[in-house]
């Protein structure tokens, strides 16, 4: 039954004007119609020969009911049981796009076989006449094909357009078309871009589109005349990409401990009094680093990773060690291979060597990669802690604050101590906040019997 | 500068070219004592004498061959059909002589066949054919159709200086209608440089010949409903720019190809192929052809244009393309 107009959801069938046997053209008058609005002859979308009527005169049934069956046959063929196919004639598709027809009837149909409904119908679900005679009609799925995707391809240009900007295929689905039958064009796309970052070209970098397209448009800063807009550089990309993917990976929590250095302090005057020229000086990073190297041993799920459904712990500590560039805008972090396997002096000649290199730009590639475990040093910029971010795909990173001489209580008296605030910043998924603290604890010992 | 029609610039080039170089002969039947069908020629038989301004017999083989004996042995031979119909009558010379005979003996064949081609003009189905496709599928020859007095001008004179053989199609019902400006000093309009006679940011028009005037005017109506269209003259069919045309394409994203030859197996489907393969990432809508129906040119008028394509059908078909 045909939609004879868009508000209309039943007609009703006077008069068949063709029989069970009787041959149909295309477009030759079937049946006559009548609705709320309209009386009409209803023309076949299909020619073969009518196999039987679903519908008595006078029946009201309601839009998209098949009313008949015909039998298609390809003419050019012999005629044999196997090229014969009943299609049961439904004036409408059930799922139509977007697609409006204002004109008659006969649009409608023509529309129909355009979208290729009926027509996949005969040609895939061949139906021998005689079996399915007694049968209801037969529903074909290619008719109720609701997939947008099915109904709505994207061409070459707007998959081009959505891959370089960075637009998810689901995403695209929530565009609105401006083409026939809501199709997206690219210039749809292209708006959708533009009003969904805060304007300038597309980024090339995957993760700037990826968040462009993923942040809802009331986030997205819109810069005013007044603002002084400056491209970022190349590293501070690389720091922004890394950082934000950190916190999209890991639910990262920080634990505090408080650390007396006075032990540490000790050795440091200590040793540098007694150091040579050609030594490598013997800082509280450095102790700091010895201790924890050997403490990773005890807490082996500080220095690992986590893949899927699996933690991959390391035999090895390859500590990196966070150096912020003289101009500050940069930071980079050189990694000491196999730290676990040097002693204190190899550990201050490396990390030495490291930063010197670091504030030189003299690293290479492999001086920055493969790290187990990080240390950062905000105590360089005279800050008491930090909650420092990942360093992926590591699982653990500990920031020390400045070293400053505090009034603490020891036993039942004050004391003044240098105090170093240490805090440590863990992958949740790896591991919990009591293992966090009991390494910081060890850590705080070991540091404060140092001799 | 003086105000040419299409025919005048045609007239100027072989004339010009005739006086710049001895070697330019022409032949056709009537060309010389009645001045040709459409009286390109006219005076020149006064001027150059018989010796290089050749009335022929009926015998488009015949008069063919003797051009190509001519062009190999140092002459320049322009050869005028006088309807681009007749040139059936000398396919085998074009397409097997003409078109080969440097590949296979090493010897240049700088043979111009001027084609008076195109519909339009109530010409009836053996004056109003549009051949080219036909001479595009065959290597070894060069194709050009030129829009407007300047390139008629230009293309021709080029032609008559390549060592190739040049099929030159002349549209008929351009002839008497398109006036231009004309330079006086001598140019050339080199072969196988498309012309983007209009630019435009959301449809690619690739036309040529009679076609590029009815596209742009569909251009200007769409302009004043918010629509730009780029308007890609090919000029030359063999050799192809197709830079030219793929870059626009890259740029609006929808290309219509029009011409007046019939559709199947017209020059639009080469265009058409080339933008699917070298553009494919760029394309928003199907590349849509529009081209004269697959039957005869009519000589009712009634009939012929319901066969042409026409400034309303390209509208039609443009704006189906810009609203996919």
């Amino acid at each position: 039954m045909p939609q004879m107009g868009e508000s209309l959801t039943e007609g009703t069938l006077v008069r068949w004007l063709k029989h069970a046997g009787d041959t149909v053209a295309i477009d030759e008058p079937l049946f006559e119609i009548s609705t709320d609005k309209v009386d009409a002859e209803v023309p076949s979308p299909v020619a073969g020969r009518l196999h039987e009527q679903l519908v008595r005169e006078g029946e009201t049934v309601s839009v998209g009911t098949a009313v008949a069956l015909v039998a298609s046959q390809e003419t050019q063929q012999p005629e044999s049981t196997s090229d014969v196919s009943l299609v049961p004639v439904e004036a409408q598709p059930r799922e139509e796009p977007g697609g409006h027809f204002k004109s008659s009837h006969a649009a409608q149909l023509v529309s129909f076989n355009r979208l290729g409904g009926l027509r996949a119908a005969v040609s895939k679900v061949p139906v021998p006449p005689v079996a399915s005679a007694a049968q209801p009609a037969p529903r074909s799925t290619e008719v109720t094909e609701s997939d947008p995707r099915h109904t709505r391809p994207w061409t070459p240009a707007v998959l081009d357009v959505a891959r370089r900007g960075g637009i998810p295929l689901d995403a695209l689905t929530a565009i609105t078309g401006s083409g026939r039958g809501g199709r997206v064009t690219k210039r749809d796309v292209e708006r959708f871009l533009r009003t969904s970052r805060s304007g300038g070209e597309p980024s090339r970098s995957p993760f700037a589109a990826h968040a462009a397209a993923d942040v809802p448009a009331e986030y997205v800063y819109r810069p005013g005349p007044e603002d002084r807009l400056e491209p970022m550089t190349p590293t501070r990309r690389r720091i922004a990409q890394h950082m934000a993917w950190s916190v999209r990976i890991s639910p990262h929590a920080t634990a505090f401990a408080e650390c007396d250095m006075s032990a540490a302090a000790a050795i440091v005057t200590r040793e540098r009094a007694a150091r040579t020229s050609h030594e490598s000086p013997l800082t509280f990073t450095v102790l700091v680093a010895e201790a924890v190297v050997g403490l990773l041993r005890d807490f082996p799920v500080l220095n690992a990773s986590v893949v899927g459904d699996t933690i991959a712990y390391k035999p090895y500590v390859n500590l990196g060690i966070a150096v912020a560039l003289t101009d500050g805008d940069e930071l980079v972090v050189p990694v000491i291979r196999r730290a676990n396997e040097l002693a204190r002096s190899g550990l201050a000649r490396a990390i030495a060597d490291l930063a010197a290199r670091a504030r030189e730009r003299c690293l290479t590639l492999d001086d920055v990669q493969g790290g187990t475990f990080t240390l950062t040093n905000p105590g360089v910029f005279g800050g008491i802690s930090g909650t420092p971010l990942l360093h992926q795909p590591q699982v653990a990173i500990l920031g020390l604050g400045a070293v400053t001489k505090r009034a603490v209580v020891i036993d039942e008296a004050i004391a003044i101590r240098p105090m170093l605030w240490l805090s440590l910043t863990i992958d949740h998924r790896a591991t919990d906040g009591m293992t966090a603290f009991r390494f910081l604890d060890a850590l705080r010992r070991r540091l404060e019997s140092l001799a | 500068m003086s105000v040419c029609t299409y025919l005048d610039a045609i007239s100027q080039a072989l004339r010009e070219e005739m006086r710049r170089d001895p070697a330019v002969i022409l032949l056709g039947e009537d060309i010389g004592t009645f001045g040709g069908a459409f009286k390109i020629t006219r005076g020149f038989l006064e001027e150059f004498g018989p010796e290089r301004v050749i009335d022929t017999p009926i015998s488009e083989s015949g008069f063919v061959g003797a051009a190509c004996a001519a062009a190999i042995e140092g002459f320049r031979p322009v050869v005028e059909f006088q309807f681009a119909d007749f040139i059936a009558c000398a396919f085998d010379q074009i397409v097997n002589y003409a078109a080969k005979t440097y590949y296979r003996w090493g010897l240049p064949v700088p043979v111009v066949f001027r084609a008076p081609s195109g519909g339009g003009f109530r010409g009836g189905p053996f004056h109003s054919e549009n051949p080219e496709a036909w001479f595009t599928h065959v290597p070894g020859l060069k194709v050009v159709q030129p829009s407007t007095p300047y390139d008629a001008k230009g293309l021709l004179k080029a032609a008559i200086r390549d060592n190739n053989p040049v099929i030159y199609f002349e549209h008929k019902h351009l002839y008497r209608r398109i006036r231009e400006d004309l330079p006086n000093e001598d140019f050339v309009v080199p072969l196988g440089q498309a012309n983007i006679k209009r630019e435009g940011s959301d449809l690619t028009i690739v036309t040529y010949g009679s076609m590029v005037h009815e596209s742009l005017a569909v251009a200007e109506r769409l302009a004043k409903v918010g629509a730009e269209c780029e308007i890609v003259d090919l000029r030359s069919l063999c050799p192809l720019d197709k830079e030219t045309f793929l870059a626009s394409v890259r740029k609006t994203s929808r290309a219509l190809v029009v011409h007046e030859a019939h559709l199947t197996g017209g020059f639009g489907g080469e265009v058409a192929a080339i933008i699917a393969e070298e553009a494919f990432d760029a394309l928003d809508a199907p590349v849509t052809r529009v081209a004269s129906l697959d039957v005869p040119v009519p000589f009712s008028p009634v009939l012929e244009d319901a066969v042409l394509p026409n400034a309303e059908k390209i509208y039609r078909a443009a704006v189906d393309v810009l609203e996919y």
